[in-house]
């Protein structure tokens, strides 16, 4: 085969994909439409779907990016229709605290699977590899639940958490964390006068607290965000229960 | 086509030739051999550490550098960008070369650029586990760092792409394909997924999807493309037969360059981007059975008949392990590529363990068969144990089965089953998965300990201390005067 | 070596910036559409902020019509010369607490 038929072939063979699979959708998906809430009769029409994330959280997604937690958690919620059989089911939906809450006051079961604008204000959708801890998209309200349950913040919870996922205060609930212990978001300071409410009640050296840095902030702040159950549009909506929703 | 002259017959005016060719290119190659296993033993020692973390967070103290997050990309990008790649290098310029007659003049350029190379590595690991990286799969290097290591392949590759254009005869063999294919789709495949990753503003989602066909596009592209190509030019010359049908492996090669480019995405499926990609990305990674099968039943039927052959060169033994590791891949990728499949093993180790049967169990196999060859031409030494070079096969080979059979395949089918049990809180699913983590500790501890045994030997080889002789270290147990060392109390002084 | 009649400058150096041509042919494509494509795109950010603005002009609008018919300025001079006229008077002292 003569040289100049085998670059047309490779650039053909590789073009093809390349503009179908990349570039178009690339450039279709950037420059997709913002979607109205409902169509003109349901009078939701003038409000567009646009779940905002930007500034410390936006930082703080790249705090979670930066220190590798996309190894053992996931972002996504997969639709049940992907299920391939009955034996064999995607249950993202159905767990009771993956996809949102069950038990909203005001909207009741308000679980949903992932939509398009739910990364909003991150670089990239940290979708995640493996399942080893729980899916991501909804531990805001997780952490809001256990923190109340315990009777403190949910950033103390957090910054409990990551000083030690094992400690004997937040771990009241399960057995073991696989999470690594995030030292290097700490810093061990001086207790000038009465001390700051966002040092951690633990055992200190007399006249020292621990206090979390920017990165534990800015990521306290992404984690707390992370409440990917809003309501979408009626075009996106696939709720079975979605007439009994207002 | 034309058919090409008679190569296969041996004449002092060939082996001249191939005597010059490899003089030219003793540096640059011994060089990227060298380097590229020094940094498998990084990579090996982050792996160990990396998961033993998996399961035991407080192994080794809390340091930040060595938690799992950090840790773990540290590993896998040291094995791509530094083991794997550079042992990349070093066989297609090599096997470039070789079959297209030329000497290399660049040697010194390719030096300089493999030690570039080497800091852009090194730099973006210490930024890794500095808690710099991207958070980006198989692209965790920070953002600086793709456009000259970009620049640092053109500077290694180029001449290998003009090696093949002044080559003396006109004749193609079949690696010349497979390299000219692998050298070409790198930069587009790395240019394309950095330029999407980094450099233009898209939608988040495609953004990821981008670096999951990277992921796909990388392994398929280049790494399958630089092995099948070591493994047809090793398996005809070690066993003196022409290839088996020339034809299947063109077919194979067209096969390949037409359906690889669209895998990647099936990792994705359930996301919300347009669904026929995931879809579509499924289809061509089962598809890819077809061509990786026809290049398998080509080499094999070259190899018929050959087991001794096969048992007693290391280079063989190495690389006819690396096909099966290879095929493995495709049909377990293939396997797992299945819708019902991919709804229960997405988010488990089976993407991971799959990558390592491809990066480790195929291209790492393969590589160490065609390093086996080289090497001793090279430096004009033959390699001093049989004893080493049978542990670092088998122990790879102990690693490799306990992977596909343990996580691959049984670990990560458990771990999506227990993950689908949604009435069970998520502690359940991870005690299910936190056997296999362990089993992944495993299959590292024999890797770790095969490599120990490879890097001592190649060791010894850069530093000339390979045997002197004109007999190759082949793997038999004979003590006659055919045999490697000559009759019992028989010294080699040549 | 034996001669190469092939080997010759001028194929080594058109097909080393080929080659360097071809190695970048497809990020050049994805340079030239892709920026170019993105950057109309209307952001649902600045949708949300039109309704926003149309409610912001709207009440605007109002208050300047609610303004024309009374217009606080006219009255200020007149409670202004009011208040001048009146003569500071003795208050109650607040009872003692």
């Amino acid at each position: 085969m003569k040289l100049k038929y085998f670059i047309i072939l490779m650039l053909t063979s590789f073009g093809l994909p390349f503009i179908f699979m990349l570039l178009v959708p690339a450039i279709k998906m950037t420059d997709a439409a913002p979607l109205p809430m409902g169509d003109k009769d349901s009078g939701k029409s003038e409000v567009y779907f646009n779940p905002v994330n930007a500034g410390l959280i936006s930082q703080g997604a790249e705090v979670y990016a930066s220190n590798g937690c996309y190894n053992c958690h996931t972002q996504l919620i997969r639709p049940t229709s992907l299920s391939a059989s009955s034996s064999v089911v995607v249950t993202d939906l159905w767990r009771p605290d993956f996809a949102g809450v069950m038990d909203d006051e005001k909207r009741g079961d308000t679980r949903r699977e992932t939509t398009a604008w739910d990364y909003q204000g991150e670089k990239f959708a940290q979708i995640g590899t493996n399942r080893i801890g729980q899916d991501l998209s909804n531990v805001g309200h997780r952490i809001n639940a256990k923190a109340k349950a315990l009777g403190i913040s949910p950033e103390m919870y957090l910054y409990l958490h990551f000083y030690n996922p094992r400690n004997t205060v937040t771990k009241t609930h399960e057995k073991w964390s696989n999470c690594p212990s995030q030292l290097g978001f700490f810093e061990q300071v001086k207790n000038s006068g009465q001390g700051t409410d966002i040092a951690l009640p633990l055992e200190n050296k007399p006249g020292y607290m621990v206090i979390p840095n920017d990165q534990a902030v800015a990521l306290t702040s992404y984690l707390l965000s992370l409440k990917r159950d809003q309501p979408v549009p009626d075009s996106i909506n696939y709720n079975p229960n979605k007439d009994e929703e207002e | 086509m034309e058919s090409a002259p008679d190569s296969h017959i041996p004449s002092a005016e060939h082996g001249k030739q191939r005597a010059l060719i490899d003089h030219s290119l003793r540096h640059p190659v011994m060089f990227f051999f060298t380097s590229g296993a020094a940094w498998l033993a990084v990579s090996l020692v982050l792996a160990m550490i990396a998961t033993m973390k998996a399961h035991s967070p407080d192994f080794l103290g809390n340091c930040s550098a060595l938690n799992y997050g950090r840790v773990f990309p540290a590993h896998l990008n040291t094995l791509i960008y530094g083991w794997g790649l550079q042992a990349a290098f070093g066989v297609a310029i090599w096997l470039m070369a070789r079959l297209s007659r030329q000497e290399s003049r660049s040697s010194v350029a390719i030096l300089v650029a493999g030690h570039v190379w080497n800091v852009l590595v090194a730099l973006g690991t210490i930024c890794i586990l500095a808690g710099k990286g991207s958070g980006i799969y198989w692209m965790d290097f920070p953002e600086f760092i793709w456009a000259p290591m970009l620049a640092t392949y053109a500077a290694i590759a180029i001449w290998s792409m003009i090696h093949f254009r002044v080559r003396r005869w006109q004749h193609i063999y079949v690696s010349q394909w497979f390299l000219l294919g692998a050298i070409i789709w790198f930069p587009w495949v790395f240019l394309a997924a950095n330029l999407f990753v980094h450099v233009f503003d898209i939608h988040p989602l495609m953004v990821t999807a981008s670096a999951a066909w990277f992921r796909s596009a990388l392994m398929l592209l280049f790494f399958v493309p630089i092995g099948v190509a070591a493994a047809f030019y090793l398996v005809p010359k070690i066993t003196g037969r022409a290839v088996y049908n020339y034809s299947l492996s063109q077919v194979a090669f067209w096969l390949l360059a037409g359906l690889a480019p669209w895998a990647g995405m099936q990792v994705l499926m359930g996301a919300p981007i347009p669904t026929f990609m995931p879809f579509t990305s499924a289809a061509a990674t089962i598809a890819v059975v077809i061509p990786v099968l026809a290049l398998t039943v080509s080499l094999f039927k070259t190899l018929k008949g050959k087991a001794q052959t096969v048992a007693h060169s290391p280079s063989l033994r190495f690389t006819v392990a690396g096909v099966i590791g290879l095929l493995s891949y495709a049909i377990f990728g293939a396997f797992l590529a299945r819708p019902d499949m991919i709804a229960i093993t997405q988010f488990t180790s089976a993407g991971y363990g799959l990558d390592i049967v491809g990066l480790y169990g195929f291209f790492s196999l393969t590589m160490f068969g065609a390093i086996y060859f080289i090497v001793p031409r090279i430096t004009r030494r033959e390699w001093i144990s049989r004893r080493m070079i049978r542990w670092h096969f088998w122990l790879s080979i102990y690693g490799v089965l306990t992977l596909l059979g343990c996580i691959a395949l049984f670990g990560s089918i458990s771990q999506g089953v227990a993950q689908q049990d949604w009435e069970q809180p998520w502690y359940s699913a991870f005690m299910a998965t936190r056997p296999f983590l362990i089993a992944t500790s495993i299959v590292w501890g024999f890797m770790l300990l095969s490599n120990v045994f490879f890097l001592f030997h190649l060791t010894l080889m850069w530093l000339r201390l390979g045997r002197r002789s004109n007999h190759p270290t082949l793997l038999t147990h004979d003590h006659s005067a055919t045999g490697p060392h000559g009759r019992e109390g028989l010294i080699d002084n040549n | 070596m034996d001669s190469n009649p092939r080997d010759t400058f001028f194929r080594r150096f058109s097909t080393f910036w080929f080659g360097l041509g071809l190695f970048v042919a497809f990020g050049i494509l994805a340079v030239v559409i892709v920026p170019c494509s993105v950057c109309g795109k209307v952001d649902a950010e600045d949708k949300n902020a039109e309704r926003r603005m149309k409610v912001n002009q709207e009440v605007n609008a109002a208050e300047e019509a609610a303004l024309k018919e009374a217009n606080p300025t006219t009255a200020f001079d007149k409670v202004g010369a009011e208040l001048l006229k009146q003569k500071p008077s003795a208050s109650d002292k607040p009872a003692a607490q």
